[in-house]
């Protein structure tokens, strides 16, 4: 069935615009309403008024009116048989629309709901942009439609949202490839868009389901582990339930290899920096908290202690000392029964030099025994060198290669990060800049891999932004501050001069 | 003839809209958060675990084997059957806690699922006490 035009008499359609009608300032104004008939009506019947249980009695109907509002409306579910556009159009798009919709009018109304914000903030498509582009003819609005309904298939996304049909919009004008030219993007940027703000609005849905993570008994029957609790750090305390964005296929393998599955219960990490090594412990980590996840239970709720090779040497300067600490950790460790050891940067532990120490005789014997669970991160050079000279390490552990991501794993990982970095900069990341973090982190930045070098970019990139807004121009004078090259266009005689 | 009004609905399809879903969708979604809320509190409380672990040795206290003399065995006997007795005292009373806490939740939501059946019909109560004049007596 092709479904090309809008049912402005169906329930969905009535309900869409409901939702519109019961903006911010009503609902208020019927929760502060309900609060006084409620009040009023009370003191009334104390004073020994009847004509109060009338008032008591139509508190109701405000209070239902916010509960529907928030219940149904706000987030109106597609409807199961779809007969028309109305059906599965986002609800805050159809609410806005008249009877019979201009590609115009259309573009009008994403640039008032969330959705187009979202694109007028990260892509700086506003409404000003769609209008431009959009035809204010009737008859070419099934066009519209026919294209929002094929990019709604291609983008996975569940209902025609507003990013579903400004992409629609954008896909239909003639010109698109070129106009989109100016603002660094491609129709794939804007498709990899939409599945960033389905992605955003999966993990608030993530967010508001209730977390179960074993509760106040979780650990009674397990060991004290006071000395591990001062020198190791307990990653399992600070868990999210964000999922990897790459590397799931390793986060399995570290699940199975650690659930005592195989003989050796050990896993060594090996990537090069910037791969998300530990990203991966700390993925584990939340997984073994989450009492959903499929894990074996024999490491349910075990809790990952990272322990640090600098804070272990410096607590403990001498060679007895410092074996003794590492005895009497593992000690408690075993005797938890409920605690996953990773020793983060594990090279430290199995070579002599400045800030390491080779403590291969104290822990060979306990890897090789796999009666503790342990997971060790490795730079894959070092491994290489501390296989080659101790071929005992490398028979010993099981192996997880961690290779670079690519650039759509790495933009999704960097969207991720986007939340910390935005709040804790004060600055809004546009999606340009993420793309031009990737582009020029891997020609520029040479000390760390994918995502890792990426992700440094786009950081430093917030010290220039624009406004509150990081574009790609910004990533450019990042790069150009840190590394000392020119890559953006010289734009005046001073730059050509400077440079 | 539908009325429509300037914004586009008309009233019926308004009052016909909130009481479909208020005992439609709203009572199944009521139910749901419910009983996650039941789940949570029974999550919070470990009942499940405390369960399983009942006569385990708290935080593992005297947990092990001993080798050496009888003495020594016997000892280590009972520091774990003391042990296991703490730990099931402690874990019988968070979890006869965590059921007192569950009931009173089931009988929340029970009460609440039933107002919310008549709820609806609270304005035509109102009215009608109004109208009998009955109101309680306070001196």
């Amino acid at each position: 069935m092709v479904l090309t035009g809008i049912n402005y008499n169906s329930t969905r359609s009535h309900k869409a615009r409901f939702n519109v009608q019961l903006s911010k300032n009503i609902v208020t104004l019927l929760g502060v309403s309900a609060f006084i008939l409620m009040i009023a009506g009370s003191a009334l019947v104390f004073i020994g008024w009847p004509i109060g249980w009338t008032l008591i009695g139509l508190t109701v109907v405000p209070a239902m009116i916010i509960e529907w509002k928030h219940g149904e409306l706000k987030d109106l579910i597609p409807t199961k048989e779809v007969n028309s556009i109305d059906d599965i159009l986002d609800g805050d798009v159809l609410g806005r629309l008249s009877r019979s919709p201009t590609p115009y009018e259309i573009a009008t109304v994403i640039g008032q709901v969330y959705g187009g914000h979202f694109f007028a903030a990260r892509f700086g498509i506003g409404s000003g942009f769609l209008q431009e582009i959009s035809s204010k003819e009737k008859i070419d609005t099934s066009t519209v439609w026919k294209e929002a309904l094929s990019i709604q298939d291609k983008t996975k996304t569940k209902t025609l949202s507003a990013g579903v049909v400004l992409a629609a919009l954008i896909q239909v004008y003639p010109k698109h490839d070129s106009l989109l030219a100016h603002l660094q993007l491609s129709m794939d940027d804007i498709f990899s868009g939409i599945k960033w703000q389905n992605h955003i609005d999966n993990i608030i849905e993530e967010y508001k389901k209730p977390r179960l993570t074993g509760g106040i008994g979780r650990d009674w029957s397990f060991g004290w582990i006071p000395n591990l609790s001062s020198f190791g750090q307990n990653i399992s305390e600070y868990t999210s339930p964000l999922k990897l964005e790459s590397h799931n296929d390793s986060l399995d393998k570290l699940i199975d290899m650690l659930s005592g599955t195989g003989d050796r219960n050990n896993a060594v990490i090996v990537g090069p920096n910037g791969t998300g090594k530990t990203e991966i412990v700390h993925a584990f980590a939340a997984r073994l908290m989450d009492a959903k996840a499929d894990v074996p239970s024999n490491i349910k709720f075990h809790q990952v202690f990272l322990l640090d090779a600098s804070s272990l040497i410096s607590a403990a300067p001498g060679r007895g000392e410092l074996e003794g600490l590492i005895n009497d950790l593992m000690n408690e460790v075993y005797r938890a029964k409920n605690i996953i050891i990773c020793l983060d940067n594990a090279q430290l532990f199995f070579e002599e030099g400045v800030g390491s120490v080779d403590l291969s005789n104290l822990l060979v014997p306990i890897l090789e025994a796999g009666s503790m669970p342990i997971i060790l991160t490795m730079d894959d050079q070092r491994y290489l060198q501390i296989s080659q000279n101790n071929s005992l390490i490398a028979s010993t552990l099981n192996r997880i290669s961690i290779s670079q991501t690519s650039r759509d794993e790495t933009i999704a990982i960097m969207q991720d990060k986007l939340a910390h970095f935005e709040f804790h900069h004060g600055v809004t990341y546009m999606y340009q800049s993420l793309t031009e973090s990737y582009r020029l982190g891997e020609r520029y930045v040479h000390d760390l891999a994918m995502p890792g070098r990426a992700i440094k970019l786009l950081e430093s990139a917030a010290e220039y932004a624009e406004d509150g807004l990081v574009t790609a121009n910004s990533v450019q004078e990042a790069i150009e501050q840190t590394v000392g090259v020119k890559v953006s266009v010289a734009s005046t005689d001073d730059d050509r001069k400077n440079y | 003839m539908v009325y429509y009004s300037s914004n586009g609905y008309n009233e019926a399809m308004f009052l016909v809209g909130i009481l479909s879903w208020w005992y439609g969708r709203g009572w199944n979604d009521r139910i749901s958060i419910i009983v996650q809320r039941i789940y949570s509190t029974s999550d919070y409380f470990s009942v499940g675990r405390l369960l399983m672990t009942l006569f385990s040795p708290y935080r593992q206290i005297s947990a092990g084997s001993a080798s050496g003399s009888i003495d020594a065995k016997m000892r280590q006997m009972v520091d774990q059957l003391v042990s296991r007795l703490i730990g099931a005292f402690v874990r019988a009373f968070m979890i006869i806690l965590g059921l007192v806490v569950l009931f009173l939740h089931i009988i929340v939501g029970s009460i609440v699922l039933l107002l919310w059946l008549i709820i609806p019909l609270f304005p035509v109560f109102g009215l009608l006490l109004s109208v009998v004049g009955w109101v309680p007596k306070w001196f």
